[in-house]
């Protein structure tokens, strides 16, 4: 299996969800990370994890992660349309350079529909991936990540 | 598993198949033990399962994201 594809309807105007996709700064929000400046297709972007102030709970299990930087190259931003970029999934193992590992691409398009839009989010080429960093990302980062959805639920939820 | 087991209905050669397993045994995927002349293979099935689990639990965390998603566009946040 080489692919991930999911389907949401999203009920909000086409603008509001370009904006949470496009402006780095609204992705991080809802994602979880913070990058270091704004979406430009074609360029590197550097993001960063950074443990939650909203919960000490979730910010313990957080603190192993705090710092961890990850690089996404963005490919393409069609307005209101499409945006995408690669980056190296779970590439969050301390001491581990990822930069000669494959990539895979991640692809979020919108589609206007007659009650709200309809965001496909892709994410493909698992298969250049080798199995053992495939195991290995699994085995080591499974707690983090479960934390990780967890913080931007109650971020978000805590927001409103 | 003998490399001989393993070619035994194949067509594939048993230097190839040798070469797969040393590349399967580098990455943690089999392993291999000496029994006088001949090699046994094993498969590490829970190393199989975690590459599995992989993709599924990148899965489930687009699954939480664009939850999040929805959430942060449709309350206007």
């Amino acid at each position: 299996m080489d692919c991930i594809e999911k389907k949401i309807l999203l009920k909000a105007p086409l603008a509001r969800v370009w904006r949470a996709l496009s402006d780095s700064t609204e992705f991080g929000t809802w994602f979880g990370v913070k990058f270091e400046g704004p979406f430009l297709a074609g360029t590197r972007l550097r993001g960063v994890i950074r443990p939650t102030t909203v919960d000490a709970e979730v910010a313990r299990h957080q603190k192993p992660y705090e710092g961890t930087a990850f690089e996404i190259m963005v490919e393409r931003l069609e307005p209101e349309r499409l945006f995408s970029f690669r980056w190296h999934p779970y590439s969050v193992e301390a001491g581990v350079d990822y930069a000669a590992e494959p990539t895979t691409l991640v692809v979020f398009s919108l589609e206007e529909v007659a009650d709200g839009i309809l965001l496909t989010l892709t994410e493909s080429g698992f298969d250049a991936i080798p199995l053992e960093r495939r195991a290995k990302a699994f085995s080591a980062n499974d707690g983090g990540w479960t934390m990780q959805m967890k913080l931007i639920e109650r971020y978000v939820g805590d927001a409103e | 598993m003998s490399i001989a087991n393993l070619t035994e209905h194949s067509r594939v050669t048993r230097q190839a198949i040798r070469k797969h397993l040393r590349v399967m045994e580098e990455s943690g995927l089999v392993r291999s033990s000496r029994h006088g002349r001949e090699s046994i293979w094993q498969l590490e099935r829970r190393r199989l399962e975690d590459a599995r689990r992989y993709l599924d639990s990148i899965s489930k965390q687009w699954d939480g994201a664009l939850a999040r998603l929805r959430e942060f566009v449709e309350d206007g946040g």
